[in-house]
């Protein structure tokens, strides 16, 4: 039988390995705001992440987007998948018009599956 | 010798264990040491149970944190890359976004040559105006049209002015005014007959006229004071004598048009592009898709003042001048890029950022240009309605005046947005405000599965604004949203271009919602022009009821035909229009001009089954 100590580099190395392979996605600086409400959902690789900044600027999947190109981007989403998970990453300091806006552009592209990100100190810290 | 039992496996596997378990245990402290160091560095402060100290532990571990990164980035920015890797790092960089780069500026070549082939198309509609045609429709039946009353007008003018005074008074002076009078009369007669039997070429005659309208005037200030202090026929022989003249200016304006309606030559020169070979790098890509996206956009230009010419049938050139448009401010990544020598580690991140910024901005030039190209197709795909314009079926373009039956304010008609001329089913149906108002409910779209099927008011919107309008509430003035909606755009055309750091300054789409049904812009100007765009949703094609109300003045586009036209001062009513409209399976455009004399300002608008209103009809 195998020493514990080399299945557990074993993981060590499965682990670290596993996380190279991580799909890449790029961060925005976000803080986003607080909540003790929330619900613990675990993520997945096909969720759209729509992030809005403090100066209110879009970003898609980490890409910055004009509200052309969001638009446009949302409606292509809306066709191919309606069903898909929309995770809106908005700053606590983002103007709250550009959540508003976004959460009126996806329900009217009828994106339903929609969930805002919040920091929860019972899990963060 | 006493035989002792093996040890069983058991014992032997325990015996094992027990001899490792101490092992274990340290790696395993180990492990949870690593952990706690590195991945929750502030999990020792969970342990205080103290937010405040929490928080500030929190706070200074992100600033080391920050700080050592920042301190390791700058030593490591400053390391020269081997000369000999330079360029190997320098396409290693662009090799993942390049495939990216490519596939977007192809994208845009497409939508720039998609640009020039709908400018050609209107260019051969503004080439096939006929000349001649052009006077006889365009100066002389308008001017004939009105000369009539006006003749009529100006007979009634001289009678009065020669009634004013009773003939035994007159002076010999007087008399001869009176006959003179007569006599302009006629020679103003006699040209408009001469038009009227030779409509082609009516410049000369209607330069005469200028002469006799001026002379008209003279006539009457000369009799300034006859018919009393007041003067009241003279004035209104000489204020008969200006309207022939504003009018005979007006054709006159437009019979200088006639040589130019063929004319192309203020068109944009759009020089030729060739798609950058298989070896062009990120930077040859970017400039090539700057290049494209200025010629779409010059293409843009040119539809957009050929469809106002043929609108208002008025000369390329001139229209031209009317057009206000806006381009990006692009940066010049591809200077950049080429400047970048990636001598340093430094260099190199920048190079990947400048790299990826490109990739970024070719992928907003491909959105852009496919929305510009999207919305000249609509401009140039139906010639008869032109786009965003003034179009009406009969019925809907008068001003809002009280509601009766020939005020037009409260008129149905039948048939699809934009198509034939609508039959008024009804002039008289009226709803009360109070029904709509606490009826309607916010929303967009409109399923069979909707819960709610009654009244619904748009309360979602862009709005853009405000541009100076002198209080001139006629919708004159074409502006940037009737021809292209860029929500991306910035127009510095507003009211207050000319006031530095005022906040309309620029002009922007900017989001609204409202939870009442008076929609008002964010900030509200007198004299000012607005626009407002929205879309609506519907599962499957279906005629709804749409009610408008506006003050001052409003047109209402839905899917780029004109449904309702109405200029003039008015104060906000809802309920007295109720047009029939049917709307198309899937995504309706509605956009709205409306017009502020001075003081406030707003609009509504609403849908409804017209089901839910039938009692009312």
């Amino acid at each position: 039988m195998s020493p514990l100590i080399d299945a557990v580099f074993l993981l060590l190395v499965f682990f670290l390995v596993a996380m190279m392979y991580r799909k890449e996605l790029r961060d925005i600086d976000i803080t986003p705001p607080e909540s003790i409400s929330d619900q613990r959902l675990l993520p997945e690789d096909d969720t759209l992440v729509i992030g809005i900044d403090t100066e209110g600027a879009f970003f898609v999947q980490g890409r910055p987007l004009t509200a052309t190109q969001l638009h446009t981007e949302l409606r292509d989403v809306s066709q191919a998948n309606p069903d898909r998970r929309v995770r809106l990453d908005a700053d606590a300091e983002a103007p709250f018009w550009r959540v508003a806006e976004i959460l009126d552009i996806l329900q009217f592209r009828n994106l339903s599956n929609v969930g805002i990100r919040t920091y929860d100190e019972r899990y963060n810290r | 010798m006493k035989n002792t039992a093996p040890p069983s496996r058991l014992t032997s596997f325990l015996k094992t264990w027990i001899r490792r378990l101490p092992g274990i245990l340290l790696i395993s402290l180990l492990l949870h040491l690593i952990l706690i160091r590195f991945w929750a560095p502030h999990a020792r402060s969970v342990m205080l149970l103290d937010k405040d100290a929490l928080a500030a532990e929190q706070k200074e571990i992100t600033q080391r944190e920050n700080e050592r990164k920042k301190a390791e980035q700058e030593v490591r920015a400053k390391r020269a890359l081997p000369t000999e890797h330079k360029e190997k790092l320098r396409e290693e960089a662009e090799r993942r976004d390049k495939q990216q780069a490519e596939k977007k500026l192809r994208d845009i070549l497409r939508n720039r040559e998609s640009a020039l082939k709908l400018r050609e198309e209107m260019f051969e509609r503004i080439e096939n105006r006929k000349e001649d045609e052009f006077i006889p429709e365009q100066v002389s039946e308008p001017f004939l049209e009105t000369a009539e009353t006006r003749l009529k007008e100006l007979a009634e003018s001289v009678e009065g002015f020669k009634d004013a005074v009773p003939e035994t008074e007159k002076t010999d002076i007087m008399r001869e005014r009176d006959q003179r009078a007569d006599e302009l009369l006629e020679q103003v007669r006699e040209l408009v007959e001469n038009i009227r039997d030779n409509p082609v070429d009516p410049s000369e005659e209607l330069t005469e006229l200028t002469g006799v309208a001026e002379k008209i005037r003279y006539l009457a200030r000369q009799e300034g004071h006859r018919g009393g202090e007041s003067g009241e026929p003279a004035w209104e022989l000489s204020h008969q004598g200006n309207q022939l003249n504003q009018e005979v200016e007006k054709a006159l304006n437009k019979a200088v048009e006639a040589p130019l309606i063929n004319d192309l030559s203020e068109a944009e020169t759009i020089g030729d592009m060739s798609r950058p070979g298989p070896n062009a790098d990120i930077a040859d890509l970017y400039e090539a898709g700057r290049e494209a996206e200025k010629q779409t956009e010059q293409a843009v230009r040119d539809t957009r003042a050929a469809e106002l010419a043929l609108r208002q049938h008025d000369s390329f050139g001139k229209a031209k001048t009317r057009i206000t448009d806006w381009s990006p401010d692009r940066p010049d990544l591809a200077g950049d890029l080429r400047k970048n020598t990636t001598a340093t580690v430094g260099d190199l991140n920048a190079y990947r950022e400048q790299v990826k910024q490109a990739t970024s901005t070719l992928s907003s030039m491909a959105t852009r240009t496919a929305s510009l190209t999207g919305q000249m197709a609509a401009m140039v795909g139906d010639p008869s309605s032109r786009t965003r314009g003034r179009n009406l079926p009969p019925g809907l373009s008068q001003g809002w005046g009280e509601g009766d039956s020939s005020g037009g304010r409260a008129i149905l008609s039948e048939g699809d947005v934009g198509s034939e001329p609508g039959r008024a089913l009804a002039t008289e149906a009226k709803l009360p405000e109070a029904v709509i108002s606490a009826k309607a409910l916010p929303g967009r779209r409109f399923t069979e599965s909707s819960s709610r099927q009654g009244w619904l008011f748009i309360d979602t919107w862009y709005h853009i604004g405000p541009w100076e309008n002198h209080t001139k509430t006629n919708f004159a003035v074409p502006r940037p949203p009737e021809q292209v909606i860029d929500f991306d755009a910035e127009y510095p055309d507003g009211k207050f271009s000319h006031i530095e750091g005022h906040v309309d300054q620029v002009l922007r789409w900017q989001f609204l919602q409202s939870d009442q049904i008076r929609i008002q812009p964010l900030r509200v100007y007198g004299s000012s022009t607005y626009f407002f765009y929205t879309e609506v949703f519907f599962d499957r094609s279906r005629e709804m009821i749409v009610t408008i109300a506006a003050d001052d003045a409003a047109i209402l586009w839905v899917n780029g035909e004109p449904v309702v036209d109405r200029s003039g001062l008015s104060p906000y009513k809802l309920g007295e229009l109720l047009l029939p409209i049917t709307f198309q399976q899937g995504t309706n455009t509605l956009l709205i001009r409306l017009e502020n004399s001075p003081g406030p300002t707003l609009f509504s608008v609403l849908l409804c089954p017209r089901e839910a209103v039938e009692d009312y009809l």
